[in-house]
């Protein structure tokens, strides 16, 4: 009987161990660092799906995140990270050997290739995954503009003539946070592509002049809406923007896709806010659009395998509808996912429709494009420079940057 | 036999051993200031002599980063512009600070009615962590805000002060935080030195027939002039090395147009970029701003500090 009993517990210890081990085998857990509050739940789903791997997401402010995450690496680091678009992030990660060039375990062919680039290098190699695709344009409150006998304005005199009832109603026609220089930067890319569109090409690649006619035609135009314009612009901060419309104390603002999810202020001011989106109404129509980031595996993880094997998932079209579903943004995957809201219908409308390539904020200038367009900004819109001295500072900006 | 003792050699004479003993005293001090203070500021000086993102392999560049600091047009006007700023932010905290906590204390110092809370009151927003002082002074100068309100309310201003939006008054606007916040500290410290004016002194000067003002002028005041000077260091350090209260309120970009960039907002920028996560990171860069303002306090620091000991 002894005998027995010793064997019975030496089998369930046995047992018991073995568990243990299995259930460590199985579940790898892996580190994402990430500055999206909104994709908490899309990662715990993840989890859930995918077998054997258990991901804990890190979110860190949005400000603080590069500098934080190359500390990070220096010690080890998440085992995958979202990476910000485009080379100008990706190269020192390469040359630090912290990114590989994507396995071939990674099929890409779903994504749209026009957000590729978020995820490569200079030197023409993928690295990561892209992910989000955002769209700039006007956010209106739709209430207001029913109740003001509003409507969404396609060219530039409707725009300027809802503007004036909107101000005659004591409302703020047009709302900009001119406090952050990359909110301004962001709210120039969306001019850039409403005015110019794919003019903006050759400004882009430097062949013309930021002094162009056509560059200061669009901040002329720009400059004849400052009776509409808050006038407390430059001490707005991006937070009390998005406030204001959802509140109907200003009837329009220029901002990212990402303001319409559950996450954002807009949201957590009035979960009942009407919201609209539309193109800033310039000539070209068109709407800045760009994919967020990457998502990046650490080469130096001891999980790679593990890692690489989330970053194959994401390039699924199952991860795709899951993005769409829980985040709320549209997927970099470019065929077959449905929107259920109609923000997302609306923007994956516009991008089908008349999506502008991203040349300048986020692209290949990115690095120098907030740090010069931001501060000039500002004082254009404190009324302390004119459009051409603005268009001249960019100019001026841009070479001393050696660009 | 008669055995006559003599004393015993001494291993120190009293000298001496006042030496050592004092010695002995300022070892650990030393080693502290060396390990935390002296020794990141040679790290400093190597690192500003590379060029290095953050991440990746670093380049020797040598001077060049010195160099690019004060001959690249757009680097020599923007760290010009922060060391002016930061020298008009200090002069305006140094002055409230000495004039406005002189008064304070002296109050403080009488047999005011109910001067331990006016202490307390005084000492409150001093533990406080930045965030909080910031987001209590936006909260109050904020366009919608109890300041505007009252501005308004008594025909002082026809429309809402920007405070934090006009270039004009966002660093003043900035300063008053940060006075409120160490204002408390600086009272403590004068006080205590008043308090440490021997009462002998006072009372020979009343029987001389001093009044009031003149046992302040010719009595406490000279009294005072360690602590004024050992302030003046501890905020023309804090000054020129931080940029807290900035950054949280107008983020790296020292926005509007940069008048706000102080010496500790354009190294955090030349550091890590700017704000939305985009600009250049250059450490190597950074560390060369951060060895200019210690070359531009040092002299300071230095003539307050033998100025103190001259006085002594």
């Amino acid at each position: 009987m002894k005998t027995l009993k010793q064997c019975l517990v030496a089998a369930s210890v046995g047992l018991s161990v073995a568990v243990t081990s299995f259930s460590a085998a199985a579940d790898v857990t892996l580190k994402l660092w990430t500055w999206r509050e909104q994709e908490k739940p899309l990662w715990e789903e993840v989890s859930k799906r995918l077998e054997g791997v258990d991901i804990k997401v890190e979110v860190t402010d949005a400000q603080q995140y590069n500098s934080r995450l190359n500390v990070a690496l220096q010690n080890g680091g998440p085992d995958l990270f979202q990476g910000r678009p485009g080379a100008s992030f990706l190269d020192q990660y390469v040359k630090a050997g912290i990114v590989k060039p994507i396995s071939e375990s990674v099929d890409l062919s779903g994504l749209a290739q026009g957000v590729m680039n978020a995820g490569q290098a200079s030197d023409g190699k993928t690295y990561g995954v892209p992910f989000a695709v955002q769209t700039i344009q006007i956010l209106y409150n739709k209430k207001l503009f029913r109740e003001l006998g509003i409507k969404e304005p396609t060219n530039q005199a409707e725009f300027t003539e809802a503007m004036k009832k909107l101000k005659a109603a004591g409302k703020v026609p047009l709302d900009i946070a001119g406090r952050a220089g990359w909110s301004l930067a962001m709210l120039n890319a969306a001019l850039e592509a409403g005015f110019l569109g794919d003019d903006l090409d050759t400004i882009a690649s430097r062949k013309d002049p930021f002094t162009s006619d056509k560059y200061v035609a669009m901040l002329e135009a720009f400059e004849s809406w400052k009776p509409y314009i808050n006038s407390a612009a430059s001490g707005q901060d991006y937070g009390g923007m998005r406030v204001n419309v959802a509140l109907g104390e200003a009837g329009m603002i220029i901002d990212g896709l990402w303001s319409t999810s559950q996450a954002s202020t807009i949201r957590q001011t009035d979960p009942e806010a009407e919201i609209g989106l539309m193109p800033v109404p310039g000539p070209a129509g068109k709407v800045y659009a760009f994919a967020d980031g990457a998502y990046l595996v650490n080469a130096t993880s001891a999980n790679v395998e593990a890692a690489n094997k989330v970053l194959a998932y994401t390039a699924s079209k199952e991860f795709g509808q899951l993005f769409a579903d829980l985040v709320g943004e549209l997927t970099t995957y470019k065929s077959g996912i449905s929107y259920k809201s109609e923000y997302q219908q609306q923007a994956a409308e516009f991008i089908a429709r008349n999506g502008q390539e991203y040349l300048t904020w986020k692209g290949p200038i990115n690095v120098a494009y907030e740090e010069v367009v931001g501060p000039n900004f500002q004082e254009f819109i404190a009324g302390k420079i004119s459009a051409k001295q603005l268009a001249q500072k960019i100019e001026t900006g841009f070479k001393s940057k050696g660009l | 036999m008669i055995t006559i003792s003599t004393p015993r050699q001494r291993l120190m004479t009293f000298r001496q051993k006042e030496k050592f003993q004092y010695m002995m005293l300022l070892i650990p001090g030393c080693i502290l200031y060396g390990l935390f203070n002296f020794l990141p500021l040679i790290g400093t000086f190597f690192m500003s002599l590379i060029s290095w993102p953050g991440i990746g392999p670093w380049e020797f560049v040598g001077t060049g980063n010195y160099e690019e600091l004060l001959t690249n047009e757009v680097m020599r006007e923007r760290l010009f512009k922060a060391f002016w700023q930061t020298l008009f932010f200090f002069g305006l905290c140094i002055g409230f600070f000495l004039m406005v906590g002189t008064v304070f204390s002296l109050l403080l110092s009488w047999n005011t009615v109910g001067k331990k809370y006016y202490k307390m009151v005084f000492f409150l927003p001093y533990p406080l962590a930045a965030i909080a002082i910031a987001f209590l002074g936006q909260l109050i100068v904020d366009v919608r805000g109890p300041l505007n309100q009252l501005l308004q309310f008594v025909g002082a201003s026809e429309g809402p002060v920007l405070f934090l939006g006009d270039e004009s008054t966002a660093l003043p606007t900035i300063a008053a935080f940060y006075i409120w916040q160490k204002l408390g500290f600086v009272i403590m410290l004068i006080l205590s030195a008043i308090l440490g004016v021997r009462s002998d002194l006072l009372e020979a000067a009343v029987l001389d027939g001093a009044n009031r003002w003149q046992c302040i002028r010719h009595v406490v005041l000279p009294v005072l002039t360690p602590a004024f000077i050992l302030i003046t260091i501890l905020i023309m350090v804090d000054v020129f090395n931080n940029a807290d209260l900035v950054l949280i309120l107008m983020g790296p970009d020292a926005g509007p147009y940069y008048s706000t960039d102080v010496m500790g907002t354009f190294q955090y920028r030349t550091a890590f970029g700017s704000s939305g996560g985009s600009g250049a990171a250059d450490l190597g860069m950074a560390s060369a701003i951060g060895i200019v303002i210690a070359l531009m306090i040092l002299p300071g620091s230095i003539y307050l500090g033998l100025k103190n000991l001259r006085d002594r």
